[in-house]
């Protein structure tokens, strides 16, 4: 028993308390949209998009029947997640596809 | 004295692995659910960091900017359920983009990432080169990373209508 009790000591000076690491790496930047502020710092890369993809989904924190939890982290983001009917974004997606984006790395 | 010495090695065993959490475990993954009745094609982007003691390389630590691998598509049929990621979900942090066969869409302001319309695809975000591609706005689903023995293992998200 007496080992156990150092290396429990050891175990908390360590910080084995499930420390959080907020955005690292940093979150991604949001790209010319109306929620910009609210996006976190990081560099910005490639071109803004697609407006007619901007349908934000609706989140919810009420999981469904028989669902595992979600994130219960309080960080705002539910794990049920309501789409939303935008069929111009199906056509932009269907058509790039004949563009062949396949293996792009 | 033996009993003492096995003692001693359960708790050094049961230490090492709390704190390094980078090996997968039974009860370690996040998940994607289609409760629509549509096929439905996920992109899905993830950075965890391998460091000491926490979290797990991802293939895209070298990008410094931003170090996400981005994959898709998971396609996945009505009410079947996927695993995108089978490591420890609260090493990561999270984002997903989804459109179904009829017209819906889940996105987000979670950030956008570079996502090739063509798929199977699987890059790291930040590349330079890959600024002639699409680029979708994704849902956070956890935007922080977690370290140590009490960090969220599973988590799974439902796409509803």
């Amino acid at each position: 028993m007496r080992s156990v009790i150092p290396i429990l000591g050891l175990f908390v000076l360590l910080g084995c308390g499930g420390a959080e690491t907020p955005d690292t790496p940093a979150a991604p930047a949001t790209l010319g949209t109306a929620d910009e502020g609210a996006a976190s710092t990081g560099a910005m890369f490639g071109p803004a998009p697609a407006s007619t993809l901007e349908a934000t989904a609706l989140v919810t924190s009420t999981p469904a029947q028989g669902e595992t939890l979600g994130d219960a982290q309080g960080q705002g983001e539910g794990q049920i997640l309501r789409g939303v009917f935008n069929p111009e974004a199906l056509r932009a997606f269907q058509a790039e596809r004949s563009k062949n984006w396949g293996g792009v790395k | 004295m033996k009993r003492s010495l096995k003692c001693s090695m359960l708790a050094a065993t049961l230490f090492v692995t709390t704190l390094f959490g980078a090996t997968p475990s039974a009860h370690a993954w996040y998940k994607v659910k289609n409760a629509t009745p549509n096929p439905v094609s996920v992109a899905y982007a993830y950075a965890s960091t391998s460091g000491f003691l926490c979290g797990y390389g991802d293939g895209c630590d070298d990008i410094t900017t931003r170090g996400f691998r981005v994959k898709g598509y998971f396609n996945i049929a009505p009410g079947g359920i996927i695993v995108v990621n089978s490591r420890t979900y609260g090493n990561a942090q999270h984002y997903i983009w989804a459109i179904d066969t009829v017209g819906h869409v889940w996105s987000g302001n979670g950030g956008a990432f570079g996502t090739p319309y063509g798929g199977p695809f699987d890059r790291c975000e930040g590349n330079f080169k890959d600024l002639d591609i699409p680029y979708q706005n994704y849902i956070a689903i956890r935007k922080t990373t977690c370290c140590g023995g009490s960090c969220q293992s599973d988590a799974t998200s439902t796409l509803i209508l």
